[in-house]
């Protein structure tokens, strides 16, 4: 089944970070020095490190990712605009919006399109947008009702899960089958072992993003 | 009688545990409909504060208008890991909502990556930049080492910053009585208050925190705790009051 995943395909697919309360300077330096010699589509830093990691990042062909309002969403717009900026400012290729779950878990479709605009506008085409919409909180409804209004904005890019939840085989599908091509869906959340995002990319999730991705990308090729 | 005695000797109910109690509505997802509940227990039972995320403190701001429960919101939560910049400006923007106070996480990686003086910095800076309100900063303290603790409670009080809180509810361990003691003696004769946070289920718990030297408990089950020390203070009967313990 897995034989299209090859030791040299599979990491493409892959996106990791080290992301945290705990992660120290030293931890960002290690982490990127085991993967950046490896093809994997993107690494994600915390907002004071993406300097860092922009310039250990340079002529790998690595894309660098700024979380946004991340994990928790709660922020305001004007506070996740100020990090979009930052973002752009230090030279990120890739940002992860968390939205506002509230507004997802009540509906309110005003204001999740004027977060999902309004970050679009200050992104500039400079970035690729991948919004955060947390499934693991969220009934099959709510996970294709935003699906359907992040589509409806223009953008295409969803993540499954930021920190925290699981994603589970069954998102994938739900929304594949809902939205096929239209949607670009990165499975994300609980997902470790090679086996379990080689099952998410067959089911068509574009990209795995994983805190496990360096660990991912070695099995694989033990294993082949 | 010492001040601690004095509140020994305090009979425990609900009237006594209120004033200590940060009532926190921070899980992802919360609706207005969440809000509207921990607004309204908040204010029945008359806590000392409600804290919530910055996007909900324009709506809570409105709701508790005049209650006499202050409005806190969290700041660079749960991570710390945020530009100080971006912390100041996150600070800013919610006060401008109408926050009250600010509860914001430290930089932790910080000050366990050798640059400890980035976290004395950090809470100079949101100390000016909340003048006039209370700033609680939040320590994280399962991810700490005494030292860490010690050295974070001291900056903070060089800082004038208001109170540290243990934990954000968020990483792998809440409030310990152990760290409440360890950050109450070191705040002893200093303006610093501790806040107990994060894992706060009982009542049993609450009044240990308190016994251990918390000024402030924050804690997302508020509600059941009062009605638990309801319980026990009117001898087991449950009867559904609150304040008249």
């Amino acid at each position: 089944m897995d034989r299209a995943w090859t030791p040299e395909t599979f990491p493409r697919a892959i996106k990791t970070g080290v992301l945290g309360t705990d992660v120290t300077e030293a931890c960002v330096r290690q982490a990127i020095a085991e993967v950046k010699n490896y093809p994997i589509a993107a690494y994600a830093v915390d907002m004071p490190f993406l300097p860092l990691a922009k310039g250990l990042l340079d002529g790998t062909g690595i894309l660098l990712t700024a979380t946004v309002g991340y994990p928790l969403g709660g922020m305001t717009l004007e506070t996740k605009l100020h990090q979009v900026r930052y973002a752009l400012a230090s030279g990120c290729d890739e940002i992860n919006p968390s939205l506002h779950f509230g507004a997802i878990k009540s509906r309110n479709r005003s204001a999740l399109q004027r977060e999902i605009l309004e970050i679009r506008r200050c992104a500039a085409d400079r970035l690729d947008i991948i919004f955060i919409a947390q499934f693991h909180i969220l009934t099959n409804d709510e996970k294709l009702w935003v699906t359907e209004l992040i589509l409806d904005t223009g953008m295409r890019g969803v993540k499954t899960n930021g920190r925290g939840g699981t994603c589970l085989p069954e998102d994938i599908t739900l929304i594949k089958r809902a939205f096929g091509d239209d949607v670009l869906l990165e499975a994300s959340g609980g997902i470790r072992t090679a086996a379990e995002a080689i099952r998410m990319l067959e089911l068509g999730a574009s990209f795995i993003h994983s805190t496990s991705g360096y660990e991912m990308i070695l099995e694989r090729a033990r294993s082949s | 009688m010492t001040i601690s005695e004095g509140i020994l000797h305090t009979p425990r109910n609900n009237r006594f545990l209120a004033p200590f109690i940060d009532y926190a509505a921070l899980h992802v997802g919360a609706t207005e409909v969440d809000l509207e509940s921990t607004c309204s227990v908040a204010c029945h039972y008359r806590f000392a504060a409600v804290i919530v995320h910055p996007v909900d403190v324009a709506w809570c701001a409105k709701r508790l208008t005049d209650s006499g429960v202050k409005l806190a919101a969290v700041v660079g939560f749960h991570t710390g890991a945020f530009t100080l910049e971006n912390k100041l400006f996150e600070a800013e923007n919610a006060l401008s909502y109408g926050a009250d106070e600010i509860d914001y996480v430290i930089r932790v990686a910080s000050l366990k990556g050798g640059d400890a003086a980035c976290v004395h910095r950090e809470m100079l800076a949101l100390r000016k930049a909340t003048a006039g309100h209370t700033v609680t900063a939040i320590l994280e303290t399962c991810l700490l080492t005494d030292e860490e603790k010690t050295a974070a409670c001291k900056f903070a009080i060089d800082a004038g910053i208001d109170f540290v809180a243990t934990s954000t509810g968020f990483s792998t361990v809440g409030a310990a009585i152990a760290d409440v003691q360890l950050l109450a003696k070191i705040a002893d004769s200093s303006a610093l208050g501790i806040k107990a946070s994060g894992g706060i289920r009982s009542a049993n718990q609450a009044l240990a925190l308190i016994d251990a030297g918390a000024k402030r408990l924050g804690s997302s089950a508020a509600k059941s705790i009062m009605e638990e020390m309801n319980l026990v203070s009117r001898g087991g009967q449950a009867d559904g009051s609150c304040m008249d313990s």
